[in-house]
C-alpha cells in the first residue's frame, strides 16, 4: 500500500560505485517496510485531522471578516443592526461547518476528528470556542 | 496545492496519499516508535494545513512555490530533531538495532530480518548528518536535487557525503559479520 517512494521518478540521479549497491537495495528495502509499518488507516486520520482544520480557519476567517466590518462602522460607515446580523452570521457559519463535517466522508468523521484532537493532546482550542459558540446558542433557545 | 489551500478535500487525500507514509518513515527510522512517528506525522500535516493558502493569515505560510517537496520534508526533519532533543532530555536512546521491522513487501525470511537489523544498527552509529542523507533518501524518497535544495547544499557535495554514508554502514555491517565470525570460531 502506497508504496510509491518518490513524486519525481528520479532516482537515477545517483551513480552509486557497484560495491555500495547491495546497501543501497537493502536501504531501499527498509524505507519501504518502515512506510508499510505505519497504520492502515493513518490516512484516514490525517484527512480527519485536516478537514477539521479547515473548518476551524473558515470560522476563523469569517469572523475575522465581520470584526473588519464592525470596524469601518466603528469608523462611521456601519448600517443598523450590524452586530446582530455579524453575530447571526458568524454563529450560522459555525453551525453549518458542524453539520457538514456530521455529513462528509460516509458519517462519522466528527468522532474520527475528535479522536484526532484527542491524540493530538489538546490541539483543538479553534473547536473548543467553536461548540462554545453553539452551546451559548442552545442555552439562549432554551 | 492551491486547490488543498481552499480547503478541497480531494486534494488534501492526493497529498496525505503521497506523502503519509513519506513522513512517518522519516519518523519512525528516526524515533524508533510507532507512535512518536505518528504524533509527528500528524503534527506535520496540522502545519501543512494552517500554512498552505493562508499567505496574508500567517507568518511562514507557504511560498516557496515548485520546492514543495523541499519544504514538506524541512518542517518533518524540523519537528523530527525538537523530538529527538526532548528524548534525550527524558529517556535513555532506542537501540536502533533492536527496533521492530514491521511488516514488510517482500516474504520476510529470518534471515533478511536479521540482515535488516543489522542495517538498522549500522544507520543508528552513524553522525546524525549523514543519517539525515540516508533517511532522506531512502525512508522519505526524495531525490538528490530536492536534498541540495532542502539542506542547501551542491548537489555533487551531497552525492559524496552519500556515498561517504553508504561506505560507512557497509564497513559497520562488514565489521558485525567478523566480529560474528570470531565469536563463532571462539566458541567451536
Amino acid at each position: 500500500m502506497n508504496e510509491q517512494r518518490t513524486s519525481s521518478g528520479d532516482r537515477g540521479d545517483d551513480q552509486t560505485p557497484a560495491e555500495l549497491r547491495s546497501i543501497e537495495a537493502l536501504l531501499g528495502h527498509l524505507g519501504a517496510a518502515d512506510r508499510a509499518d505505519a497504520d492502515a488507516a493513518l490516512e484516514e486520520r490525517l484527512l480527519a485531522q485536516t478537514r477539521e482544520l479547515m473548518i476551524d480557519r473558515e470560522a476563523v476567517a469569517e469572523v475575522h471578516g465581520g470584526m473588519e466590518m464592525l470596524g469601518r462602522r466603528e469608523r462611521g460607515g456601519g448600517a443598523e443592526g450590524l452586530e446582530q446580523r455579524l453575530y447571526a452570521a458568524t454563529r450560522g457559519q459555525l453551525i453549518g461547518a458542524r453539520r457538514n463535517a456530521g455529513g462528509r466522508g460516509g458519517g462519522g468523521s466528527q468522532e474520527d476528528g475528535a479522536r484526532v484532537d484527542d491524540r493530538r493532546g489538546g490541539a483543538g482550542r479553534g473547536r473548543r470556542g467553536a461548540v462554545s459558540v453553539l452551546d451559548a446558542d442552545r442555552a439562549e433557545h432554551r | 496545492m492551491v486547490a488543498a489551500g481552499k480547503g478541497d478535500e480531494r486534494a488534501w487525500k492526493g497529498l496525505i496519499d503521497l506523502y503519509g507514509r513519506r513522513v512517518y518513515a522519516l519518523a519512525k527510522s528516526r524515533c524508533g516508535r510507532h507512535d512518536t512517528a505518528e504524533e509527528i506525522t500528524q503534527s506535520v500535516f496540522a502545519t501543512l494545513a494552517t500554512k498552505i493558502g493562508s499567505a496574508s493569515e500567517n507568518s511562514g505560510a507557504y511560498t516557496e512555490m515548485g520546492r514543495f517537496e523541499s519544504w514538506l520534508f524541512r518542517i518533518a526533519m524540523n519537528r523530527i530533531r525538537d523530538e529527538m532533543r526532548r528524548q534525550k532530555r527524558q529517556a535513555e536512546p532506542t537501540d536502533p538495532s533492536r527496533m521492530q521491522l514491521g511488516g514488510m513487501a517482500d516474504p520476510a525470511t529470518a534471515e533478511s530480518e536479521e540482515l535488516l537489523s543489522r542495517l538498522r544498527g549500522a544507520l543508528g552509529q552513524l553522525s546524525d548528518s549523514d543519517r539525515e542523507i540516508v533517511e532522506l533518501r531512502h525512508h522519505a524518497g526524495m531525490s538528490f536535487k530536492q536534498m541540495a535544495d532542502m539542506l542547501e547544499e551542491p548537489l555533487g557535495t551531497l552525492l559524496a557525503r552519500h556515498h561517504r554514508a553508504l561506505r560507512k554502514i557497509k564497513d559497520l555491517m562488514d565489521g558485525d559479520t567478523l566480529d560474528e565470525g570470531r565469536m563463532k570460531e571462539r566458541k567451536s
